[in-house]
């Protein structure tokens, strides 16, 4: 493997990290359901972006069919919970600590 | 070693992207301001890393598995970003306003 490219894979992991752990600070700390489902459909995104970067890093092209099947898999999800809330009848406290 | 300049430029890219994505879903105010940046700036920076993940392997399984992937990810998620709103918006989330105010 070339340098250029080691380089920047390492670099896209770090940074991929970095994304992962900001999406699931709001999946602790978000206010509502749905902002925690906002952050899960981020983290299925930033796991897309991983097996991109893997399989670029260890030249497989074969782990891409897995990054369709989450793409596919990340939607329904997001979907039955979308559904879910419109459905439920739970109050929240919406605002609770939005002022951030 | 032109197309690897390439492939390199489009993955450090379409990461930043993600990365910001994430920093957005984090720092924004609001459920509508957070689902926008997640859900705009994850789409491109996808787009944008299956690009080189397209210009890193050229051969046809690859590059079309990474079209596939492209053409899922900007069909569906507009999707479930608008039943999220809509269905938030229905049970009364008020928006987030500069001043302060929620209307």
């Amino acid at each position: 493997m070339d340098s250029i490219l080691g380089v920047a894979i390492n670099l896209s992991f770090v940074s991929l990290i970095i994304g992962m752990v900001f999406s699931l600070v709001r999946m602790i700390k978000g206010p509502t359901l749905a902002d925690r489902v906002v952050a899960l459909d981020l983290i299925s995104f930033l796991t897309i972006g991983f097996i991109g970067v893997y399989s670029i890093s260890s030249n497989e092209p074969a782990f891409l069919g897995i990054a369709i099947t989450l793409a596919l898999v990340a939607f329904l999800g997001t979907i039955a919970f979308a559904r879910w809330i419109m459905k439920s009848q739970v109050v929240e406290d919406p605002y609770s600590e939005d002022e951030t | 070693m032109i197309v690897e300049i390439l492939t390199v430029l489009f993955m450090l890219m379409g990461v930043f992207f993600i990365t910001v994505a994430g920093l957005g879903i984090l720092r924004m105010p609001d459920l509508y301001t957070r689902m926008h940046a997640s859900t705009k700036a994850g789409t491109i920076g996808l787009g944008l890393l299956m690009v080189a993940v397209a210009l890193h392997f050229q051969d046809l399984a690859s590059v079309s598995r990474a079209v596939a992937i492209m053409i899922f990810l900007v069909l569906t998620a507009p999707v479930a970003a608008h039943l999220l709103g809509k269905s938030m918006l229905d049970k009364g989330y008020k928006m987030w306003h500069k001043d302060g105010t929620r209307r």
